[in-house]
């Protein structure tokens, strides 16, 4: 009875206790990051060309960046170089810069055909946490003995500083201040606190900025109310709602006025009568409606996305760009220290069938057309080239490599081809009626051990390459001895940590895959004689080898969906 | 009416635990940072300095107990006896900890945060005088339960 008394109130506080620290976590999670694109609200509603920046040093996006700097020891040289620049202009970092930042800035060409006008030009515009202090140092810039003389006009109650181009400086010799150790100087804040061509208001908690008087009134009318924002930008909310993550910095640019004024300019007929101009401009059109990209940071180092975005009316057929998402497998059986990896899937049906379609319609500067080239090649070789050759190339199919010994005069340059096929007997007999073809043509000299097929110069056999098919993959290798690192490989590249979590931040659905990795680079540098103490001196001992220890691969991959296709990028990094 | 007052106590620290705590500093002057605030801080941490992740999950989890021990108190408060004074005493003692080590942090630079948090704000003064009503009226339950007890011989 007694330890029923006790059991009640110890599960009910535990049930309730759990419940509220999960509640909490996953509330924390979903609301806690700043609220992204809040800019939006701020930018006219008109935009070609934007950029919305997150400026809120307490995001995990600035932390991350933080921590990244912090690996590779360039926190405090960075740190260093920016407080000595703005010592020149009486101005602290953490005092008078990150505190006054509120959660994002943009910066936005309303109309890309109208950047020369006086009247347009670019807008900006920066969400303040502090407005009084923002205004507190835009006020100590202002004052300074070498700033030029600022004119000012009112709007709607808002006071819009800008400069004058006639006014000169009352400092006959401008400069940084001598021997402070600044690394570079803030010459236009320093000179005229604002740019020749700049004009700015505080409004509220926006500090709105211009290329000239009537393009920082646009933002004040936003600000103020008097005008739609960028949040009723239909076009540019579309393309907003792909970007699910936080970043540090977001682009975007409506190409739909470029194309249109690119349009009157296009010639009014076919160039050398092959190209069908008019068709191949639709094409890029439709294909490029609107591009973006994003840089975005997490604890395991950056990242840069970029998308492109179709017209509605684009044509799937007309799609270049690979859209078949796989895994990259070819990895698994290449050496675990290999330099560089690329790869894409499906050669026959998504780079040569609609390179076929286009290359049909042609007439080439001889007067053939594409038949009459297969038909030759098919003469020449007794191969087809699309049923022999080509159609096997439906997997994945990769080009792969390593570089070493950098300081002698030719360095050792390992390549490996691996594609999946088909059909092996039909590719072995291909690439033996190929390689027979060439050698009786004098071209190469080929050497046969069972399946493997050493390829050389009949002027120089003693570098050659091999080819082989093993299992349902073609494989090359240059030197031909390499081909032996593919069966031997103990450990392969896939199994790497590099790779594992180089994969792992790019998108699911990759439809090409690329890898480098900086470790086998820098690894290889180290082996050069005086390379460590070369780097050092180049950058005074800031940075050293050691120092990008943490910098260990760079990944690359291609996306595709119904509405467009992505490119996307990631550095890692990670401590030894 | 114990009960009432400990229940209003246990809203003063989840509301204050929504208000601004602290006052940021240095980099993050200008800002104010409620408990739930500092918990994503701690979060975010995390994403810079994933080695130290473990231990910053744990600074997050510390901070989202003190609204959820003093929801425990208030509800059991409503239908358990002693233990009910016990769950209260508990989430008050706790968020009083809490704070003062939260008010800790911001005079001693003895981590990251340290050089992040200023002054207390609101948020912190609703709540520990939140901690104060729950403390109170626990220690005012406990002693009416002992009062209460059959004398054992």
């Amino acid at each position: 009875m007694k330890r029923t008394y006790i059991a009640i109130p110890v599960v009910a506080s535990i049930l309730i206790v759990g419940a509220v620290v999960v509640a909490l976590w996953f509330i924390g999670s979903a609301s806690g990051e700043r609220s992204k694109f809040s800019s939006l609200e701020i930018a006219p509603q008109n935009t070609d060309v934007f950029f919305a920046i997150n400026t809120d040093p307490t995001s995990s996006q600035w932390l991350a960046v933080n921590g990244s700097l912090e690996q590779i020891n360039a926190k405090d040289s960075l740190r260093k170089a920016i407080d000595d620049a703005l010592a020149d202009v009486n101005l602290q970092w953490d005092r008078d810069i990150v505190p006054v930042a509120g959660d994002e800035a943009f910066f936005s060409i309303p109309d890309i055909t109208k950047v020369g006008d006086e009247k347009s030009g670019w807008v900006g515009g920066v969400l303040l946490a502090d407005a009084a202090h923002a205004k507190e140092v835009f006020d100590t810039l202002r004052n300074q003995p070498d700033a030029k003389p600022l004119k000012t006009e009112d709007y709607n109650g808002v006071t819009i500083y800008y400069s004058d181009p006639n006014a000169t400086s009352t400092d006959p010799n401008p400069t940084c201040p001598p021997g402070n150790g600044s690394d570079f100087c803030l010459t236009v804040i320093g000179e005229t606190s604002v740019g020749d061509n700049t004009a700015l208001a505080f409004v509220d908690n926006v500090m709105a900025l211009g290329s000239s008087p009537d393009a920082a009134k646009s933002v004040i009318d936003v600000v103020q109310g008097k005008a739609p924002s960028a949040e009723k930008n239909d076009r540019l909310q579309e393309f907003r709602a792909q970007q699910k993550q936080d970043f540090l910095v977001w682009g975007y640019a409506d190409l739909a006025d470029v194309w249109t004024q690119a349009e009157d300019s296009l010639p009014t007929e076919s160039v050398d009568g092959t190209v069908d101009t008019k068709k191949a401009f639709e094409t890029i059109r439709k294909t490029y409606d609107r591009v973006g990209f994003s840089v975005s940071s997490n604890s395991s180092g950056f990242a840069l996305d970029l998308s492109v975005l179709h017209s509605s009316d684009f044509n799937p057929d007309d799609a270049f760009e690979p859209s078949t998402a796989y895994e990259p497998k070819i990895a698994e059986m290449l050496p675990a220290d290999t330099m560089f990896y690329m790869s894409a899937f499906d050669l026959y049906n998504q780079s040569w069938l609609p390179a076929k379609k286009v290359l049909e319609d042609q007439t080439f500067e001889d007067g053939h057309k594409l038949d009459y080239y297969l038909q030759q090649f098919k003469d020449e070789t007794g191969l087809d080239l699309e049923s022999d050759v080509l159609s096997l190339f439906t997997g994945e199919f990769a080009v792969a490599g390593n570089v070493s010994n950098f300081d002698a005069d030719t360095p050792d340059v390992t390549v490996y081809g691996i594609a999946d096929v088909s059909d092996a007997g039909k590719a072995k007999s291909s690439g033996e009626t190929l390689t027979d073809y060439l050698e009786s043509q004098g071209t190469i000299e080929v050497t046969a051990t069972g399946d493997v097929h050493r390829i050389s110069s009949p002027d120089d056999s003693t570098e050659a390459f091999a080819w082989t098919v093993r299992d349902t993959r073609l494989v090359l290798a240059f030197p031909d001895d390499k081909l032996n690192d593919i069966t031997d490989a103990s450990q392969s590249l896939a199994q790497t940590e590099e790779w594992k979590q180089t994969m792992s931040l790019l998108p699911d659905d990759k439809t090409w895959v690329g890898f480098l990795s900086i470790e086998r680079i820098i690894d290889e540098v180290r082996k050069v004689d005086g390379a460590e103490k070369d780097f050092a001196d180049s950058t005074d001992g800031k940075v050293t080898l050691a120092d990008l220890d943490a910098i260990r691969s760079v990944g690359m991959a291609g996306t595709a969906n119904e509405k467009g296709f992505g490119l996307h990028f990631v550095l890692f990094m990670k401590d030894r | 009416m114990a009960r009432v007052a400990g229940s209003i106590g246990a809203a003063l620290i989840v509301i204050g635990f929504f208000l601004p705590w602290l006052d940021g500093t240095g980099a993050f002057a200008a800002r104010d940072f409620s408990g739930f605030d500092l918990a994503r801080l701690v979060r975010n941490f995390e994403i810079a300095t994933p080695n130290q992740g473990s231990q910053l999950r744990a600074t997050a989890i510390a901070l989202y107990l003190v609204p959820a021990l003093a929801v425990n108190g208030a509800v059991l408060g409503w239908f358990l006896g002693r233990a009910s004074a016990i769950a209260m005493l508990v989430g008050g003692l706790y968020a009083a900890a809490i704070l003062g080590v939260a008010l800790m942090l911001s005079l001693v630079s003895w981590t990251d945060l340290g050089d992040v948090l200023g002054a207390p704000r609101l948020g912190f003064l609703v709540s520990a005088a939140g901690c104060a009503l729950v403390t109170q009226n626990a220690v005012a339950l406990l002693l009416a339960n002992r009062a209460l007890a059959p004398v054992e011989e």
